[in-house]
């Protein structure tokens, strides 16, 4: 067979090198999209898994009390208790600093117990390097830097500074750190000090962050976990990294699976274009198989030629593929870390990670899809009868054969309409997103079969309005539906995908940022080091932040905010601490959202709102209890009712700043919302200031403020911001955000986030378009003749053009309208059924009319501009050649 | 090989059509056979039913006395790749092969190595004179040439039958005259059958018999031995 594969195929592919680079190339641009997807989705697993749990790699077992610290007392008490299988317990104070001298670079800070830095075996792997210091004292607490940041400090180790917390705090550099492969992250942005300073300086005096127990090798973990968890009681929960990352993995869950069926679109698309080329390839040399056969060759050596062809397409596009997607990957890690740093929680990606099964899997994946792509064609090849094919008597098409297209569309909508209906039964997520995958899948199948119908239709228009260029080319679209069907499903793919991003982008934008309108009614929100994101990468003030701010007569009150990140139920839910009060009375809302007036319900002990989503996705309603984790042990809240809430995919809790001091023990703020005093009040008080200093008298409020004030009506928030900026921006590392700033911020945000999805149906879009310049070569082959005819009864190169051309238009134009028609139902399914499942956020449906106009022509420009290779092609025939009989 | 009352009936959409009508022929071995006939008349279709490419509609083809009805479609295709040669009017060569790539492809499709498979496809084309000409695609060769490629093709698995639809169809009366010569050289007493279709009478009286079809039946049947000589002595 490799002989018969070395004479026949490569010589043929060889042949046909512009149409086998072409085929070859979609393959290679799916794998890459698949291997790219994949990488980036492992490396940002990892990264997430560093993010809910630092340091965990050598870490047998967690004591952890989530976001409110373990009490420190059970560090003694586990250490008494010597329980077998245990070798080392330590605690840890993880928490984040920023270094003003590197432009508030933000960095790790980790409090351990020093001794085990100095082991050999210290579970980190940990190389540490002490520096020359010099004889003066040091005024600083002493730190050991990651390598890396060391080497970036302008002014050494010795002396800097840091901020903790809202405080800055003196360190000096005792030495560096350094570490290797998968854990070459510590010798970043790290900083290693004593427990008791990180203690000191994350005021976490009585607790740490969590306690890691390593365990012995022979240890049986289970059973360490029960005895650990015997000594800390409620305090604390005793559990293996894995589990603690779970949380984390739902949060970002359903991002990473659209995100890999995304990839997985790129390559279906990719098989449709091999599996047109195969056919066109079996119909072209239908002949020759007829030569085969009548040499002997059995009809399986005819289908292992042509299986064995696709598979060394399959291959070499897997090869060019897997290089190309790890270059696409590495590429792409920094804007992808930053987008969901943003949106979900600061990630700290330092490489693509690459695995062995992830190399195997693309090579396997474009070789299988291939193969898959040409086991139809090559059935097709194997069934010819040697008589009919050597004698080219036309290949006669059954029932079976014609109906085959709509009963394997019939299938796939049945299979996905059943996934549907059993979605609660079949595993999570299967259901929903196989059900959408495989209607997807569907209609396209259908779409290449209704190609050639839609063109019949089109056909009288075109007769009437347009020239016998263009009814040449429709003609043309009519009679070969196999060559031209399934690259028109390729573009309407794409117009699909687009339509549907673009869809639910529009989606979620608009019900946020109404909610934004709806729910804040700040005129400025202030935050340290970073703008404000769910995420938590801004740093932390301290509540005297908020009183300076007041001191300033532009501002009526300053509202704290604090965002917290915590557990509930293996989940990863948002905790919103704010002075309900302040927050409702001061609000200015028209018309706020649904549950905002029961905010100053909260003002109630133990009171709290949950968001809609919350409710939803949690199963718990007004009147209900839910229990979240406090430092002094469990703290169970009681649920006054919902509150309509965008901020976090996996629900959020709303309760009063004063309860959550009293249950959490955190004052710290995240955010300051601003409200603006109008400057006719601003004059009010400076005049009764200045008057009541005067007489002593109270002030009468009936004046005519009205012909006294000749200041603006409305105070600009830019001048406030910039007096507080001026005042305060660099001592508190202050950013300052309007209301027009917020919103553009989170339209941005959203628009990153599905930015994702169109970065891979670029590839969709690249993809169809191969298949548009194979598909017209093709068709410009085929009509050799005809179009050599063409000229020779007088038609200029410039008809031929159009003509092919033509064709081009319209595959665009059709694709263009079926991706249309398909785009529409499957983002009312992403937005009110995806959506709604994976956040519980139930948004209106927004057609996005404006870039559908757009992509419907960009789908169209990308057909033609396919179809100027082909055409040129075409218009290069010599005549003679092209009517010339063999 | 033996025909035996066959039939064969094509579906040409709706309407069926007979293109053979009732056959009974017998080629012995050794024997150069031609079949003359109008267009339509079924020569084609009699010459696929004696090769295997085509089964009976009803009746029995044999080969070496096994009915190829009994056989499976993969025995069919082992048999035409070890006993029977083709050769067509339009040569039949793959274009992207060069000649002895053409040649070796039956014992390539045998499973030979390729380089084995070569060597024998040389001799073979040294056979038939166009030793110089191995190297070269079809595109690059006469008729005539491409004619002697698809005869050393047909040749090179020593097969029992060489079956030829219109030889020389397609070729000038020189290079017809110099193909015939050689098929007319392939019958060996008691081995090698050569069964050919043909229109033209000049190329018919190279055979030893004659067969006269029309309308898928037998119409005449005519000895010939010896006027080959004659016919080729007068071109």
């Amino acid at each position: 067979m490799a002989a018969l594969l070395r004479t026949l195929s490569l010589r043929y592919l060889r042949k046909h090198a512009l149409r086998t680079v072409l085929v070859v190339a979609s393959i290679a641009l799916g794998v890459a999209t698949l291997v790219a997807t994949r990488v980036l989705n492992q490396s940002m697993v990892q990264a997430a898994r560093g993010a809910a749990t630092p340091l965990a790699d050598m870490t047998g077992l967690l004591v952890t009390n989530g976001e409110a610290g373990v009490d420190r007392a059970l560090i003694d008490e586990l250490r008494r208790a010597r329980l077998p299988g245990v070798r080392t317990v330590r605690p840890l104070i993880i928490d984040r600093a920023v270094l003003p001298a590197l432009n508030n670079k933000s960095a790790m800070l980790v409090g351990v117990e020093l001794d085990s830095l100095n082991h050999n075996d210290n579970p980190w792997g940990i190389e540490v390097q002490l520096v020359a210091r010099p004889l003066a004292i040091p005024r600083g607490y002493p730190v050991f830097v990651g390598s890396r940041l060391a080497a970036a400090m302008p002014d050494g180790i010795a002396e800097f500074q840091v901020r903790v917390a809202g405080k800055i705090y003196p360190l000096s550099g005792y030495g560096t750190v350094d570490a290797h492969d998968t854990k070459a992250i510590l010798g970043g942005s790290v900083l290693f000090m004593s427990l008791d300073d990180a203690a000191r300086l994350s005021r976490l005096t009585d607790r740490v962050t969590r306690i890691d127990l390593t365990l012995e090798p022979e240890a049986n973990r289970e059973q360490v976990q029960r005895q650990a968890q015997e000594i800390v009681g409620n305090r604390a929960e005793v559990r293996s990294p894995e589990v603690n990352d779970q949380s984390m993995h739902k949060v970002m869950a359903g991002l990473e699976l659209g995100f890999q069926l995304g990839g997985l679109c790129a390559l279906v698309v990719g098989l449709l274009l091999v599996y047109n080329a195969l056919s066109v390839s079996v119909a072209e040399r239908r002949h020759d198989i007829g030569i085969l056969r009548s040499l002997g060759a059995t009809r399986g050596q005819v289908a292992g030629l042509f299986m064995g062809e696709a598979g060394l397409l399959g291959l070499a596009g897997s090869l060019l593929g897997v290089p190309l997607g790890l270059g696409l990957a590495h590429l792409a890690l920094g804007p992808f870390q930053q987008i969901l740093s943003d949106v979900f929680v600061p990630l700290q990606a330092r490489r693509v990670e690459v695995t062995a099964d992830t190399l195997v899997l693309a090579v396997v994946a474009g070789a299988a899809t291939a193969m898959l792509a040409g086991l139809v064609p090559a059935t097709r090849a194997a069934g010819e009868e040697p008589a009919d094919a050597v004698r080219r008597v036309p290949r006669l098409h059954g029932t079976l054969a014609r109906l085959l297209p709509v009963l394997s569309s019939a299938l796939l909508v049945g299979a996905g309409l059943a996934c549907f209906a059993l979605r609660r039964q079949l595993p999570e997520r299967i259901g929903t997103y196989g059900a959408i995958l495989l209607v997807f899948l569907g209609a396209l199948v259908i779409t290449a079969s209704l190609a050639a119908v839609v063109a019949r239709l089109l056909l009288p228009l075109v007769r009437l309005l347009l020239g016998v260029e263009e009814r040449l080319a429709a003609d043309n679209l009519i009679r070969s539906p196999g060559r031209t069907g399934l690259v028109i499903a390729s573009l309407a793919a794409f117009v699909a995908l687009m339509m549907q991003t673009a869809g639910v982008t529009q989606s979620s934008e608009d019900a946020v940022l109404t909610w934004v309108d709806h729910s804040i009614a700040a005129d400025l929100f202030v935050t340290a080091n970073s703008p404000v994101t769910a995420s938590g990468q801004s740093l932390a003030m301290q509540e005297s932040v908020g009183r300076q701010l007041e001191t300033l007569l532009e501002v009526e009150k300053a509202v704290p905010v604090r965002f917290k990140q915590v557990e509930f139920r293996d989940d990863r839910v948002f905790l919103i601490a704010l002075d309900a009060g302040a927050f409702y009375s001061a609000d200015l809302l028209p018309a706020p959202v649904p549950g905002l007036e029961l905010l100053p319900r909260l003002s109630k002990s133990g009171a709290v709102l949950v968001s809609e989503n919350f409710a939803l996705l949690h199963g718990v309603g007004a009147g209900e209890s839910i229990t979240l984790r406090g430092p002094g042990g469990p703290v169970q809240l009681h649920v006054l009712g919902t509150v309509q809430d965008y901020s976090w995919n996996r629900g959020t809790v709303v309760i009063d700043r004063e309860h959550y001091l009293e249950h959490f023990r955190d004052d710290l703020v995240d955010v300051f919302d601003l409200y603006i005093r109008p400057p006719e009040a601003q004059i009010r008080i400076k005049l009764s200031a200045a008057l009541g200093a005067a007489s002593g008298a109270p002030f009468p409020v009936n004046l005519p403020w009205g012909l006294l004030c000749q200041s603006p009506q409305v105070q600009d928030p830019n001048a406030v911001r910039e007096t507080i900026l001026r005042r305060w921006g660099v001592e508190e590392s202050l950013v300052v955000m309007t209301r027009p700033e917020l919103r553009e911020s989170i339209r941005g945000m959203i628009q990153r986030l599905y930015g994702i999805g169109y970065a891979q149906e670029a590839v969709v879009g690249m993809v169809a378009a191969i298949g548009v310049v194979t598909s017209l070569l093709i068709s410009v082959l085929q009509r050799r003749r005809e179009l050599g005819l063409l000229r020779a009864l007088g038609a200029s190169r410039g008809q031929v053009l159009r003509s092919v051309l033509a064709e081009a238009v319209l595959m665009g134009l059709i694709g263009a309208v079926s991706g249309l028609l398909i785009g529409i139902p499957m983002e009312y399914y992403a937005v009110r059924v995806i959506l709604l499942e994976e956040a519980g956020f139930s948004f209106g449906v927004r057609v996005p009319w404006q870039v559908a106009g757009g992509v419907i022509g960009l789908a169209t420009l990308i057909a033609t501009l396919a179809g100027l290779l082909p055409a040129w092609h075409a218009v290069r025939l010599r005549i003679a050649d092209a009517i010339a009989y063999e | 090989m033996e025909l035996q009352e066959v039939t064969k009936v094509y579906q040409q959409g709706r309407r069926s059509v007979a293109a053979v009508r009732g056959v009974s022929l017998r080629i012995a071995a050794g024997e150069f056979v031609a079949i003359m006939g109008p267009s339509g008349s079924g020569k084609s279709t009699l010459l696929h039913l004696l090769g295997g490419l085509d089964t009976p509609t009803t009746g029995a083809a044999l080969f070496r006395g096994r009915d190829l009805r009994t056989l499976s479609d993969r025995e069919r295709s082992l048999l035409r790749r070890s006993s029977i040669g083709f050769v067509f009017q339009f040569f039949n060569l793959l274009p992207t092969l060069t000649a002895v790539e053409n040649v070796a492809l039956p014992l390539l499709l045998a499973g030979q190595r390729r380089r084995t498979a070569l060597e024998r496809a040389t001799a073979a084309l040294e056979g038939v004179d166009l030793g110089d000409r191995a190297e070269h695609f079809p595109e690059e060769l006469s008729g005539g040439e491409m004619q002697r490629v698809a005869i050393a093709r047909a040749l090179v698995t020593e097969p029992e039958a060489v079956l030829c639809d219109e030889p020389t169809g397609n070729l000038d009366s020189a290079s017809s005259q110099e193909i015939l010569t050689l098929l007319r050289s392939l019958p060996a007493a008691g081995q090698r059958s050569v069964v050919m279709v043909t229109h033209d009478a000049q190329a018919a009286a190279y055979g030893d018999r004659l067969i006269y079809l029309r309308d898928g039946l037998i119409q005449a049947e005519e000895i010939l031995r010896g006027q080959h000589g004659r016919a080729a002595a007068n071109a």
